[in-house]
């Protein structure tokens, strides 16, 4: 898991403001504690003034004969009509990769510029988005302000937080929450017209913008409509995103689009464009017990790190203290919960108490609040209390309450318990802290530029510096629907000058398609049985060591296993036939997981502080010097494993110098 | 944009929170987040928003949709029955949180 990071990609990556080595830099990991003196989210990228070299195709001119695809207009650098040369490749000016509110938004947009792409690995409306239930914050009333939206933003945050990211999202909000309007999408208002607003903990004044109880699928429902009416935008469902297409001009790596599996034709696919904009959400799955749907695992930080973008802040994991702990359910369900039932904060609040499985009422131990101390308080002593005991999960009883103000407050949990043997107003509700959003992902600048040329990011695969060490309720959406929009402009700029080298389509080798023909029936479903296991086991490895109480011990015996882990895994595919080149959806995904994973772990391992999300028993406290975001350079390309390196190799016939 | 030329009446009731977060640790975990609020009734003109032209009269046009709860405590149409969701802090409807 070693990676090797020289000084000398140091400078190049970063040409302006200066970078000197921070306290905690660690031969052996991937990530150190860089220091700016410049904010490190404005540090300018060294390809922002030209164009390199690769992109202008002054030989071959844009077209070959056979394709007709130059537009009316004849501009050399115009938009490409959607090209497909063959099935197996297709060639966009915009490939968007996710179709969460991030992904959509973005694409609506570019799409009066050019032909757009969006890749999905599941159906479009699958996405964290959709599951994202509460509200969009934004300042929306006339007694509220930027300044406070800010400050409640950084003060959750731990102070992480970039200042002029977070003015420019709280700014730009509510224009943002006006278009959605304008698109079609329904939030609740009063009688007199006005928005309702709610306010969330966290937050200092009403400003959650919400639909009933479902934000994020409303707003997913009108963007998505939008975006299945608009005739340039073309969405490839069940395309799974295996590796981005990307090569080195000079001290730039450049994207030149994605490879993705069809799993439903069990086929790849190349999408070369102009621009990429990876909004692939997050990464709950390398945890066992999330509230994402299983589609978040990780796939888009995986890929940017492969592609030598620069990740942050992966540290800051954001856990809920209680979720239904599935395990201690009577009534087992049948099929795995997809993703976790959080219980709220509404039952400790009216007099719910925490007990472990000795029946020890244990929060009075850990803060004189007891049940009613802060959310961060109590998931750390939920963690602490199962970590001790090695117990699976706690419990949470309401049942010495009115059975009717239970029924009456809590009827959903009450109906779910039910349906698997428990009554909550007769025993106490097994509970289980549940990975829910990521702070951290691939470093985006204002305008979600990457370090990677042509290649944007965007929503929760991003870390835009909003978040900080913790993120404020409802910023996700909001994040999500800013930065798809401030990546439109740029992204627009970098389209219009680039021509693509449409015969550059196999300058990268082609990922094949594992099928039971080239391995073997017996083979595949061992690999795949293997492979399903070695999640699990990964999942509880994270929980375990990389949980929401961590130490550099912890942290430690983690990385080792997870290099254990992965070992083992990889060394069973590859004496069983597999190949560099190789591809099948859950050996993609769980490379991805393990990619994700060691980001997380090498980011803890970095922070010797406590602060926000990220808490250390041998470094407890907040330390003003560390108040730093975490950075994990890219790795060599020597490094070993197969979830580190990027799937494609560069043929070396097609070298070509431009 | 409209809302960034509106002056700031009232200053942020979030001060608490500062303070909070600088104490130092006595116990074996430090709180970096507000106690969640009290239990409080909602308050249905206190900040009710006065939006630009353009947001009201889509407001209008959508109201005409069909049999709406209306929350009589709120005034808030087609939201959620039953107490205030984010009466702790996250947002919960019926016992389960979706957000917090």
């Amino acid at each position: 898991m070693a990676a090797y990071v020289s000084v000398g990609n140091i400078h190049a990556f970063y040409l302006a403001g200066q970078v000197h080595r921070g306290q905690s830099y660690r031969q052996d990991s991937w990530s150190s504690g860089f220091t700016f003196r410049t904010s490190p989210f404005k540090v300018p990228f060294p390809w922002s003034s030209g164009v390199p070299k690769a992109l202008k195709s002054e030989r071959c001119g844009c077209y070959s004969p056979g394709v007709s695809a130059i537009s009316e207009s004849s501009k050399p650098c115009g938009s490409i009509r959607a090209v497909s040369v063959s099935s197996s490749t297709k060639y966009y000016d915009f490939t968007v990769i996710g179709s969460g509110v991030a992904g959509l938004r973005y694409a609506l947009e570019v799409a009066k510029q050019g032909t757009v792409a969006v890749i999905t690995k599941d159906e479009p409306h699958e996405s964290n988005t959709n599951y994202a239930q509460g509200g969009v914050s934004a300042v929306l009333c006339p007694l509220d302000s930027v300044e406070s939206h800010m400050q409640d933003t950084m003060v959750a945050g731990a102070h992480l937080c970039d200042e002029e990211t977070v003015r420019v999202v709280c700014t730009e909000g509510p224009e943002r929450i006006r278009e959605l309007i304008a698109m079609g999408a329904s939030f609740d208002h009063g009688e007199d017209g006005n928005l309702h607003l709610a306010r969330e903990g966290g937050h200092s004044h009403r400003r959650i913008v919400h639909a009933a109880d479902m934000t994020g699928r409303e707003i997913e429902r009108a963007l998505l409509e939008a975006v299945l009416n608009d005739p340039n935008i073309s969405v490839f469902k069940h395309h799974f995103a295996i590796d981005l297409l990307t090569s080195q001009d000079g001290l730039s790596t450049v994207c030149y689009g994605v490879d993705t599996l069809n799993i439903k034709k069990n086929e790849v696919v190349r999408f070369l464009s102009k621009v990429t904009l990876l909004a692939s959400g997050g990464a709950g799955h390398i945890y066992p017990s999330t509230t994402n749907p299983l589609v978040a695992t990780g796939d888009g930080m995986a890929m940017a790190h492969r592609a030598q973008a620069v990740i942050s802040n992966m540290e800051f994991v954001q856990f809920h203290p209680t979720a239904l702990a599935d395990e201690g359910l009577p009534i087992k369900p049948q099929t795995a919960r997809e993703n976790a039932f959080l219980i709220t904060e509404a039952v400790r609040g009216d007099g719910g108490i925490l007990y472990n499985l000795g029946m020890e009422r244990f929060m009075p131990v850990y803060d004189e609040r007891a049940e009613l101390a802060p959310r961060d308080v109590v998931a750390r002593s939920i963690d602490d209390q199962l970590k001790k005991r090695k117990e699976k999960y706690v419990l949470l009883d309401i049942s010495h309450k009115p059975r009717e103000k239970i029924l009456a407050h809590f009827p959903n949990i009450a109906s779910e318990c039910l349906k698997h043997g428990l009554d909550i107003t007769r025993q106490p509700i097994p509970v289980v802290p549940a990975a829910h959003y990521m702070c951290g992902g691939v470093r985006a600048a204002l305008q979600g530029e990457t370090n990677v040329l042509g290649l944007f990011v965007a929503g929760e695969v991003a870390c835009t510096g909003l978040h900080g060490a913790n993120r404020l309720a409802s910023n996700s959406l909001l994040e999500a629907l800013v930065f798809a929009r401030r990546a439109v402009q740029p992204s627009t700029e970098l389209m219009k000058r680039t021509k693509l080298d449409l015969s550059a389509s196999e300058k990268w080798t082609r990922p094949v398609v594992a099928t039971a023909r080239s391995l073997g029936d017996e083979v595949l479903s061992k690999i795949i049985a293997l492979t399903k296991e070695v999640r699990r086991e990964l999942q509880e490895v994270m929980w375990k060591y990389v949980g929401i109480v961590r130490s550099t011990i912890r942290l430690n015996t983690a990385e080792r296993k997870i290099a254990e882990l992965e070992a083992k895994w990889e060394t069973f595919l590859f004496e069983h036939g597999w190949e560099q080149t190789v591809v099948a959806l859950e050996a993609c995904e769980m490379r991805n997981l393990f990619c994700c994973a060691k980001l997380v772990v090498s980011s803890a391992l970095a922070r010797h502080e406590s602060r926000g999300l990220h808490y250390m028993t041998d470094y407890p406290f907040v330390e003003e010097s560390k108040r730093i975001p975490t950075i994990i350079l890219p790795s060599s390309p020597t490094t070993a494993s197969w979830s580190s390196r990027r799937l494609q190799n560069i043929r070396s016939s097609s070298l070509v110098d431009c | 944009m409209a809302t960034n030329k509106i002056v700031r009446l009232i200053a942020p009731s979030g001060s608490v929170v500062s303070a909070r977060f600088l104490e130092p640790v006595s116990r074996f975990f430090s709180s970096g987040t507000p106690p969640p609020p009290q239990a409080q009734s909602p308050t249905p003109n206190q900040d009710n928003v006065k939006p630009d032209q353009n947001l009201q009269e889509k407001e209008e046009e959508e109201e005409e949709g069909g049999e709406e709860f209306m929350n009589k405590d709120t005034g808030e149409i087609g939201g959620p029955r039953g107490p205030e969701p984010t009466r702790y802090g996250d947002w919960e409807q019926r016992g389960r949180c979706s957000d917090f």
